[in-house]
């Protein structure tokens, strides 16, 4: 069996995507209830996050370095980085391989990492709708400043950082799914890496800066911040341009870290693979 | 106050079951407005069961066999009809009911999968309050019937397909229940247990006396098992009477099948009568039941037969026939 | 009546002991889960620590009583999903037809699809979790003998509201087997009483009161225990438990009805 080789870009294969796009899109079409109850979560997180520090915040201005407008910010933030960068069918990667379906994908002339990719994209632009949708309510319905930010050259960081978090989530998820090659225990790890620890470094509950200095120690050494916590921080305005430029350095460097491990977990899991009995 | 054991009058059980059409438009139509069917599953079936009685369902697939003997059991709340079952409703699932009858199916499983067999068999003891002394009776007669003294203690997972079967049976017999539904109790296995599980169902009702039910789509299980048959298609009750009565009622030919005693020309072979089935020296002739003797006594003066018998169409043809749609009497 | 009970404790024990087996037989899943949710609790626990050394109060609370209202959230969250876990592997059980050979035992129907899956390692955290929850109020002078009487009355009644709810997911689950979301929406809503659920508007605490009443669940046995509850709220409180029991009851009885069983 011929292992799809770990190409990436996707060249003269758009109108397989663009089917593959449609198939997923069915799919949660097809799963309607799953779906309407799934963005009715994605709110609720929202809003209880968004209600506790409004009420921390009272009646007072400024609480822990973050003004009002910029805590409320941040909760929104948090929400709509969520469906950009942390939406992701890549979790099904390790159901595939348990049940044995990956066979059928991998012998489909698509690279692994674009047919992912792609799925993922159309996890993430319904997402960001439905977002932008639910957030647009929640801001008309509260009337509260936005935080905007005051440079130019913010958006660019922040749009560059974005990307690049992009990417990394992607093939971080992909390793954690990837462990399934070699456990059963696929639900579990990506529950215990992929949700709890990673939403909590990532600052996708509450900006990591509110911690013990220790904590924020032990959290900066990990790639998680990088996805949510220095991109709002960014936007925020609240670490200085040096700051910025080498957190996108960083995030860069843990790219790289963990594209080359997705590509390494990959081809051994998969060469592996036939053995399994698929 | 009547005897049968089972009672069905004009049982009937519909099903909605919910269409899509194919692709994106069909996806978002769906969305906003669901289009259902009805599904006659079970359409005005109606018969008696007496005690002991080892009685056959038999049909093609999505006949309605399973869906009947789940109305029958208790799972499924009947569209319309009178069901009654040792003098219960089953749909009610009182419990008095529910410690007198057990229901096989062939690929669902009650034991627990990383445990031995044995922990099945306690909890069940439990549940169905099964007194230490008659538990452990049965179990050993059970094990001894079934030969499986060696695996009680093995995980099921490490278990091959057959006993797992025979654990699930044990499982479900020890509380010795009157009314025994089988659904499908042959699938998958190979033909050595298939031949195990009929000695042993034929045996657990010849000595228990237990009603037992049993749906299959192998002719193999009703033609070992079963004199009484009910044939179900397509919902109804197409059949219901003794095997034997099959072949008389329905099938219109017969076969005449011989030995050759040296080589002839195919042709000459075809010009005869039908030929059902060739390969030198076994030749099989299909043959309109009034022509029998008229063909059999032109066979034997034209070819050089060495043997030769005359047998009724074996009954899955019979029934396979029935089911095209041929011969519904 | 008594006997019958009996029975059926003695049967649960001997499921949950053979879940416990399995679990152990089988895989270290339940491990990551224990490690997860006790790494939750504790970041949980250092940031509320951490706010509210600064904060002081959270809408009108003084620090012990957010802690409070946080501990209380996860005695009933934790015992909750100990009792009711069945309900997570129901629908595989529906969907693969294994559940017709429960719904034939003479047992009560909603006993595997609730009961059938408890959860060991939930027990063992639920023990440290109580001796703190003790050690925290009695030391720090908060509890008095007749408000806890009351709180233990009503989380018991927490509990018999948390069946009613799994019961409905698990007649949802019997009617379209489409059952993944709506327990995480219950999961969502009851984590919005992490904090004192005073601190959401008029309009969120009615939803959280009558629909899915996680105030009566969670934030109205924190109130009795730091006896700031009326009168009112106590009885209202066991009506609505009753309430939805009762309607939990009946929707689960239809919903076998139109029960239709995995095709062969």
């Amino acid at each position: 069996m011929k292992i799809s080789s770990v190409s990436f870009l996707p060249a003269k294969t758009m109108p397989k995507y663009l089917t593959l796009a449609k198939i997923t899109l069915e799919e949660y079409l097809v799963y309607r209830l799953n779906f309407v109850l799934w963005r009715f979560r994605s709110f609720v997180s929202f809003l209880t996050l968004f209600f506790f520090w409004l009420a921390i915040y009272g009646n007072r201005g400024e609480f822990l370095g973050y003004q009002k407008s910029q805590m409320l910010t941040y909760v929104v933030g948090i929400a709509f980085l969520r469906s950009v960068i942390l939406g992701s069918r890549s979790v099904d990667l390790g159901g595939q391989i348990r049940s044995g379906e990956l066979t059928k994908i991998v012998l489909r002339p698509l690279g692994i990492f674009s047919f992912w990719f792609s799925r993922d994209l159309v996890d993430k632009l319904l997402n960001i709708f439905f977002t932008l949708l639910e957030l647009g309510i929640v801001l008309t319905v509260f009337k509260f400043p936005f935080w905007f930010p005051t440079k130019a050259e913010t958006y660019i960081i922040f749009i560059l950082l974005v990307i690049l978090a992009l990417f990394l989530y992607f093939f971080l998820s992909f390793v954690i799914s990837a462990i399934a090659f070699w456990t059963e225990e696929v639900w579990a790890t990506r529950w215990l890496f992929g949700v709890i620890f990673l939403e909590f470094f990532a600052g996708a509950f509450f900006p990591i800066d509110v911690l013990p200095i220790w904590l924020q120690k032990i959290i900066y050494l990990t790639p998680f911040p990088y996805l949510v916590f220095f991109p709002l921080k960014i936007w925020l305005e609240q670490i200085s341009r040096a700051m910025a430029i080498q957190a996108i350095l960083v995030c860069a460097g843990w790219l790289g870290v963990f594209w080359w491990l997705a590509k390494v977990l990959w081809q051994k899991g998969a060469k592996n693979y036939g053995a399994y009995g698929g | 106050m009547n005897s049968s054991v089972v009672e069905v009058k004009r049982l009937k059980k519909f099903f909605q079951v919910h269409k899509k059409e194919p692709g994106l438009v069909g996806s978002i139509k769906s969305l906003v407005a669901r289009q259902y069917e009805e599904v006659r599953a079970v359409d005005d079936v109606s018969f008696t069961i007496e005690e002991g009685e080892l009685v056959g369902f038999i049909g093609p697939n999505g006949a309605g066999k399973t869906t009947t003997l789940k109305c029958l059991s208790g799972l499924l709340y009947p569209t319309a009809g009178f069901i009654s079952v040792l003098g219960f409703l089953p749909h009610q699932r009182k419990s008095e009911f529910l410690r007198q009858i057990s229901l096989v199916m062939g690929q669902k499983n009650q034991l627990w999968w990383d445990l031995p067999p044995l922990e099945t068999f306690q909890l069940n003891k439990e549940i169905y309050e099964i007194p230490e002394e008659k538990y452990k009776e049965t179990l050993n007669e059970l094990i001894t019937l079934l030969e499986v003294e060696d695996i009680l203690k093995i995980q099921v997972r490490k278990l091959s397909l057959g006993q797992r079967m025979k654990c699930e049976l044990i499982a479900a017999l020890l509380h010795s229940p009157k009314v025994l539904f089988l659904d499908e109790p042959t699938i998958g296995l190979d033909v050595v247990m298939q031949k195990k599980m009929r000695d042993f169902i034929k045996e657990y009702n010849r000595r228990y006396k237990a009603t037992i039910l049993l749906t299959s789509h192998y002719m193999g299980d009703v033609k070992e098992l079963c004199r009484r048959v009910l044939i179900i298609d397509k919902g109804k009750l197409v059949f219901d009477g003794q095997l034997s009565e099959i072949t008389q009622k329905y099938a219109d030919h017969k076969l005449i099948s011989l030995i050759l005693a040296k080589e002839v020309d195919q042709k000459i072979l075809n010009d005869l009568a039908k030929v059902k089935e060739f390969s030198y020296p076994k030749l099989v002739y299909q043959v309109k039941k009034d022509e029998v003797s008229k063909i059999a006594a032109k066979v034997l003066d034209q070819l050089p037969v060495a043997d030769l018998n005359i047998e009724e169409p074996p009954i899955e043809d019979i029934i396979r026939e029935l089911f095209t749609g041929k011969n519904y009497a | 009546m008594g006997h019958m009970v009996a029975r059926l404790i003695k049967v649960w024990l001997m499921v949950s002991l053979r879940a416990a087996q399995s679990q152990l037989l089988t895989s270290w899943a339940g491990i990551l889960f224990i490690i997860g949710k006790v790494f939750r609790f504790l970041l949980f626990f250092i940031f509320l620590f951490a706010v509210l050394g600064s904060a002081e109060t959270l809408a009108g609370y003084n620090p012990k009583q957010v802690i409070l209202f946080f501990l209380v959230f996860n005695l009933v969250d934790i015992s909750v999903q100990f009792l009711f876990r069945g309900v997570y592997q129901f629908r595989p059980l529906v969907v693969s037809g294994n559940y017709d050979l429960d719904l034939l035992k003479p047992l009560p129907s909603f006993f595997r699809p609730i009961f059938g899956w408890t959860d060991i390692l939930d027990f063992i955290t639920l023990i440290p979790l109580w001796g703190y929850f003790l050690w925290f109020g009695f030391s720090q002078g908060i509890f008095r003998l007749g408000n806890f009487l009351l709180f233990l009355a009503l989380f018991v009644s927490s509990l018999v509201l948390g069946f009613a709810f799994h019961l409905f997911v698990c007649a949802i689950c019997v009617l379209t087997t489409e059952i993944d979301h709506l327990v995480w929406v219950y999961r969502d809503l009851t984590n919005m009483a992490r904090f004192p659920t005073d601190i959401y508007q008029r309009g969120i605490r009615l939803i959280l009161t009558f629909t899915i009443p996680v105030v009566i669940l969670i934030t109205v046995p924190a109130k009795a225990l730091m006896g700031i509850l009326s009168w009112q709220w106590v009885l209202g409180s066991f009506l609505i438990s009753g309430l939805f029991l009762w309607f939990s009851l009946k929707f689960w009885q239809y919903a076998l009805l139109r029960y239709s069983s995995a095709s062969s």
